[in-house]
């Protein structure tokens, strides 16, 4: 421990904390999450092998297709191992993902590593996105709005914010495409999906439909959620303090009132983010594209459980590190953070 | 008048709220000459936050708050200003202590931060370096230890008493003509009290800043203090120099205010005279005068009639009462009172109560 020692008149300074016990407690809080992560894993993918086995119909039969003979069915089932008992087959499972195998598609062969970086980057880009354009919408709306509580930015922004939120995806995304691709106007391309390496103009025309499908929701609560913050901490002393060495509103807002404010805005956000890593199904679908949700939806209804196994892997850890992540920000945000050290 | 610093003159403030209207500060007249300092005293709810608020200009006519009266600060009336130009004069001309310091400094940003900011922008440095080195300096002139380390430190690593020096230091940054202190000690530990009261009293000794120091404890006050004014339900009810307060108090709730302190000398276990019942509702405020419910001299005409200010023998002493203490007809008020055994408001009056 330092030795701090008060000299003036006051009372003794609170106990400093010494150098490097922020980074201790930092590894700390990571090897938390970390040990969180792999119980999380094993739930998750052991779960995920029970209900596929569950579900009607194997995998054998899906792959040896509509006319095959029962024997056909049997010799299938043999060569892809399904005739091993559950517990078996996901020890071997595991064992593979332990070193670095995560197994092949038992429809079309293809490795599940490959077909999962096939499809990461474009849920991981629309994710990103959808979330990047629903803060930058949110976040300016709710601040105006927590300044001016009842007036028009903040009633035409609540009101159009839940109309839009209320409205079913689907139907908003075709909304969308009415608008810009084909209905009204043509200026977007309505389905499809380019690489970004490809052509980055027409991976970024083809992906702002469904990230504007996406983000309307989320920037609807968003701006709900930290305008109700932003009002709470308008009324705190330390606003009226600031108030009073004579700063201008601007500098209240996003200087003093925004940060203590984030913190809820923050927890949702990384939640959301992680959501939308593992894909969204019906977005995906209505535009058309390549995402892990629908290589997860097609995965179950071909009871590929190779691929449905490394694709909610991935899933959960990308929750997982997402949210240790928002954890860390707190650190950084919050220096009150200090608690359950 | 010259040498008068703030004047206000009728000051009223009004919230409209769900339960009814409420009149928070009432017809409030004051002057704060420059360098003097002058105390705000009253129970919590008598309307000394708002009062002070209002003078300054953070509490604003809107939706829900009616104000009228004029205040002028230095020639300038603050009441005719815009929120924009009024800022100008805060924290340069004018500047605010809160009660709590556990809550008026920002929890997120570090106090060097929260110091030089104020300095930036009423450009009383050049540059960041020089603010950081003013703000080490000012936090050194409000007595903290280690000034250098606190600068980076958060308002959660510092204790009450340090967290109010700082405060006084933001305060006193850009070095205002008037600071008011809206109950800078209440939150505070006793003896924690005592060190910001000298505190601030060797600042204002070693500056020309004039101070509205507002509180509910007269004896913070006593020696603290050029004048007093003391609140009840939004109005001044008696103002006096502060020794011709306490020698000759005119209004009974000066005299209870000062009966419910407990000595500091004397003998020990006396039973400490309280104010009976509790401060009026100021959504249905009594008739007549505001005390009257709670006054052990209480007449009839004091359930009617509201009292004016009234001039005890000098302009400088004024009290709101019909039956001002030490009068002829005080003297008959309180016998008629206690021989009834209840004021004319019907509050329980005994011997022991009205021994002064």
């Amino acid at each position: 421990m330092t030795a701090t020692v008060a000299t003036a008149t006051t009372d003794p300074p609170a106990p400093r904390a010494p150098l490097g016990a922020r980074r201790r407690q930092l590894l700390r809080r990571i090897r938390k999450r970390l040990l969180h992560l792999v119980l999380v894993l094993l739930a998750v993918t052991f779960l995920a092998f029970v209900v596929v086995d569950l579900l009607p119909g194997d995998a054998a039969v899906v792959v040896a297709g509509d006319n095959a003979t029962p024997e056909q069915v049997q010799q299938v089932r043999e060569t892809l191992q399904l005739d091993r008992p559950l517990l078996v087959r996901y020890v071997d499972w595991l064992g593979g993902v332990a070193t670095g195998d995560l197994g092949s598609s038992f429809r079309t062969g293809q490795p599940v590593a490959a077909a999962l970086a096939e499809r990461i980057p474009v849920s991981f880009e629309i994710a990103i996105i959808a979330q990047i354009l629903a803060l930058l919408v949110a976040v300016p709306l709710a601040v105006y709005s927590a300044y001016r509580p009842g007036r028009l930015v903040d009633r035409a922004s609540m009101t159009i914010g839940f109309g839009a939120a209320a409205m079913p995806q689907f139907v908003f995304g075709m909304v969308l495409i009415v608008l810009f691709a084909g209905g009204v106007t043509s200026i977007l391309p309505a389905t499809g999906f380019t690489p970004f390496v490809e052509d980055p103009l027409r991976n970024l025309r083809s992906i702002i439909l469904p990230c504007l499908t996406l983000m309307i929701a989320e920037a609807a609560v968003y701006r709900q959620l930290l305008r109700s913050d932003m009002i709470s901490t308008l009324q705190e002393d330390f606003i009226l303090m600031a108030r009073s060495k004579g700063l201008g509103p601007r500098t209240i807002l996003l200087r003093h009132a925004l940060r203590p404010s984030s913190f809820s805005l923050i927890t949702l956000s990384g939640v959301n983010i992680g959501r939308l890593l593992g894909g969204t199904v019906i977005v995906e679908t209505l535009f058309a594209i390549p995402g892990l949700g629908q290589l997860i939806v097609q995965a179950v209804f071909n009871r590929d459980y190779m691929i449905l196994q490394g694709a909610l892997l991935f899933v959960a850890v990308a929750y997982v590190v997402i949210n240790m992540l928002i954890d860390l920000l707190y650190l950084a945000l919050d220096p009150r953070v200090r608690r359950d050290a | 008048m010259s040498g008068e610093l703030l004047t206000a003159d009728d000051v009223h403030v009004r919230f409209r709220t769900r339960g009814g209207v409420v009149h928070a500060v009432e017809g409030v007249s004051l002057a704060v000459k420059a360098g003097e300092v002058l105390a705000v005293v009253g129970e919590s709810g008598s309307g000394k936050t708002v009062l002070t608020r209002r003078l300054m200009g953070l509490v604003a006519g809107g939706r829900d708050t009616e104000v009228s009266g004029t205040v002028t600060y230095d020639g300038t009336r603050l009441t005719d200003l815009s929120g924009k130009a009024l800022s100008a004069f805060w924290g340069a001309e004018i500047a605010l202590i809160l009660q709590d310091p556990m809550t008026s400094l920002n929890p997120v940003k570090r106090i060097g931060v929260q110091l030089t900011e104020s300095l930036l922008l009423h450009k009383m440095v050049a540059t960041k370096q020089e603010a950081r080195d003013r703000a080490v300096a000012l936090l050194r002139d409000v007595g903290l230890s280690e000034p250098d380390r606190r600068v980076r430190q958060y308002p959660h690593e510092l204790s009450g008493g340090m967290r109010q020096r700082v405060t006084i230091a933001i305060a006193l940054s850009c070095s205002p003509r008037l600071l008011l202190a809206d109950e800078p000690t209440t939150a505070l530990d006793v003896t924690v009290q005592a060190q910001i009261l000298d505190l601030l009293a060797d600042l204002h000794r070693s500056s020309d800043m004039a101070m509205l120091l507002v509180t509910h404890d007269l004896r913070v006050v006593r020696s603290r203090s050029d004048r007093i004014a003391v609140m009840y339900a939004g109005k001044i009810v008696e103002t006096a120099p502060t020794a011709a307060l306490f020698a000759e108090p005119r209004m009974p709730y000066t005299e209870a205010l000062m009966n419910a302190v407990p000595p500091v000398s004397g003998p020990n276990h006396v039973r400490l005279q309280v104010i009976p019942g509790r401060p009026p509702d100021l959504l249905n405020p009594p008739t007549g005068c505001k005390f009257s419910p709670r006054c052990p001299y209480a007449q009839d005409r004091c359930l009617t009639e509201d009292p004016p200010l009234r001039d005890a023998g000098s302009p400088v002493h004024q009290y709101r009462c019909w039956y001002p203490l030490g009068t002829p007809a005080w003297a008959e008020a309180k016998a008629r009172n206690v021989e009834r055994g209840a004021s004319a408001a019907g509050t329980p009056v005994t011997e022991e109560m009205v021994l002064t």
